[in-house]
């Protein structure tokens, strides 16, 4: 598939890959390389200008607008800026996205301990974003994707605001959620992650084009 | 949602004040103008038109010089014919279109006679032969096909002059309003990122923005509904001191309100339908 923004600029030319469920994909490369948009292509952030993208069996260039909500449910979301709400608490945050896809309150309630657990976050529920550690604002972003138990998790960049120890903490998380059976992308292009995760598979994209793909320790 | 769209309206604080007042004043000019023209159209069916001559006739009377005088008039150049009023159909009639006014009062009106003229021309002429008429009124012919002309040509001038600064109003609300949800799309738009990236659909994102447009509209109508029933009271005080022959009708309360919120409502659903064409776009 292919992807223009405009006349001139090209963010991905004739890409073409495959997933297959339960895998961990590293997406690595430049800034401009075109790994986020490979993310956004699945989400239908962005629509592929040539090619087809499908997802479980859905061709999701074809899929009307009003049927990506429900693409999206399948999915879990970590943008690259976190996308916190500062004025609502660490649960709110939570609560607040369950609530947009249409969750009752008492289904909220019993949800919130649950995920944040999953993220080791329960302790911190009653804080605020900026209260919280970047670490911590992750894994509340990670948290909320959690919300509608996806089939995959696509985090852009998710070390990108970190520290070392940090990094390595989140990449763990979604490691553990992969585990449990979500099939996991990540956009990156902290190397470091890299040499600790050798046993992932890594696509690595440069001026739009997929230049490598296998996994290192192999 | 209803707690998105109040939360809005008190970030906004300035821009809401702003669609508020402007769309309160467009809809007090139009309905204003809209209920004043009713008032006014309304006191003219009441005036004879302009081929008619009412003439009020003395309480001492007979039955035949009543009938006489039908039989004179009848005869006259110009005349049409002649009905006659007494004094307890029209004030029936007026019981009935003015209850309030008319409560507790006895019976004023005298007998009339109305006369339909063939032509406007012959007006001047019938009217003097019947003013010479011994059971005639002092001053009971009344002939009012200038005040007619007035009435009308106020009637139009009210119709122009409020359709055009009521519409010129609306069109400053409906941009103050489209801004004011734009707004609150910019400032939410963190929000309604979120959720579209976790499956929120269009209708649970636009639906809070709709209900500002929808609050701002409708308290817009809500002051405006006051606003006219204030200087409807005042309008009321002014004429009983300064013009009591005037009749002014009384305002229905319930339709002002009712029908300026709802108008409101409609125009403040329409300008923000307009304003959440691409949230996710702006966001």
């Amino acid at each position: 598939m292919s992807v223009e923004y405009g006349k001139y600029v090209r963010a991905l030319t004739d890409v073409s890959f495959s997933v297959q469920k339960g895998e961990f994909v590293f997406f690595v490369g430049r800034t401009g390389s075109g790994k986020s948009t490979v993310l956004k292509l699945l989400s239908r952030e962005v629509q592929a200008t040539r090619g087809t993208v499908m997802f479980d069996g859905t061709n999701v260039s074809a899929m009307a607008e009003s049927e990506v909500p429900a693409l999206r449910r399948r999915m879990g979301i970590v943008p690259q800026d976190f996308g916190l709400l500062p004025r609502k608490k660490a649960w709110e945050n939570i609560g607040y996205a369950m609530r947009a896809v249409g969750k009752r309150r008492s289904e909220v309630r019993k949800a919130i301990e649950p995920i944040l657990e999953n993220v080791n976050l329960a302790h911190r529920a009653d804080a605020f974003p900026t209260e919280m550690s970047g670490g911590e604002q992750q894994r509340l972003a990670i948290a909320r994707a959690l919300i509608n138990s996806p089939q995959l998790i696509l985090a852009d960049e998710p070390t990108g605001n970190l520290d070392a120890a940090h990094s390595l903490e989140i990449i763990q998380l979604l490691q553990d959620l992969n585990r449990q059976g979500a099939t996991v992308l990540v956009a990156t292009h902290d190397l470091m992650v890299l040499e600790q995760f050798k046993q992932h598979r890594v696509v690595t994209l440069d001026g739009g084009k997929i230049v490598s793909d296998g996994v290192p320790s192999a | 949602m209803f707690s998105e769209a109040l939360t809005a309206l008190r970030r906004n604080t300035w821009m809401s004040f702003a669609a508020i007042t402007t769309s309160c004043m467009a809809l007090f000019l139009l309905g204003g103008m809209a209920f004043a023209y009713r008032g006014i159209a309304g006191y003219a069916e009441t005036l004879p038109s302009k081929l008619e001559v009412r003439v009020f006739l003395k309480e001492q009377k007979t039955g035949f010089e009543t009938k006489s005088a039908i039989e004179q008039i009848g005869k006259l150049k110009g005349v049409g014919s002649v009905t006659m009023v007494t004094k307890a159909e029209a004030w029936a009639k007026m019981q009935r279109e003015m209850p309030d006014i008319t409560k507790g009062i006895t019976n004023p009106l005298p007998d009339a006679l109305n006369i339909t003229l063939k032509d406007v021309d012959s007006a001047n002429n019938v009217a003097a032969a019947i003013r010479k008429m011994p059971i005639v009124e002092r001053d009971g012919v009344k002939y009012e096909g200038e005040t007619q002309a007035l009435l009308s040509q106020t009637l139009t001038l009210l119709r122009w002059v409020g359709s055009a600064l009521g519409g010129l109003m609306l069109l400053t609300g409906a941009v103050l309003i489209y801004n004011a949800i734009r707004m609150t799309i910019v400032a939410r738009r963190r929000e309604i990122r979120i959720m579209s990236l976790v499956g929120a659909t269009r209708l649970t994102i636009v639906v809070p923005l709709l209900i500002e447009g929808i609050v701002q509209g409708a308290i817009g109508g809500l002051l405006a509904a006051i606003l006219i029933v204030i200087g409807h009271q005042m309008m009321m005080k002014m004429l009983v001191n300064f013009a009591s022959f005037i009749r002014v009708g009384a305002l229905p309360i319930g339709m002002v309100f009712g029908s300026l919120v709802a108008l409101g409502a409609v125009y403040g659903l329409i300008c923000s339908l307009f304003a959440v064409r691409d949230p996710r776009g702006i966001a």
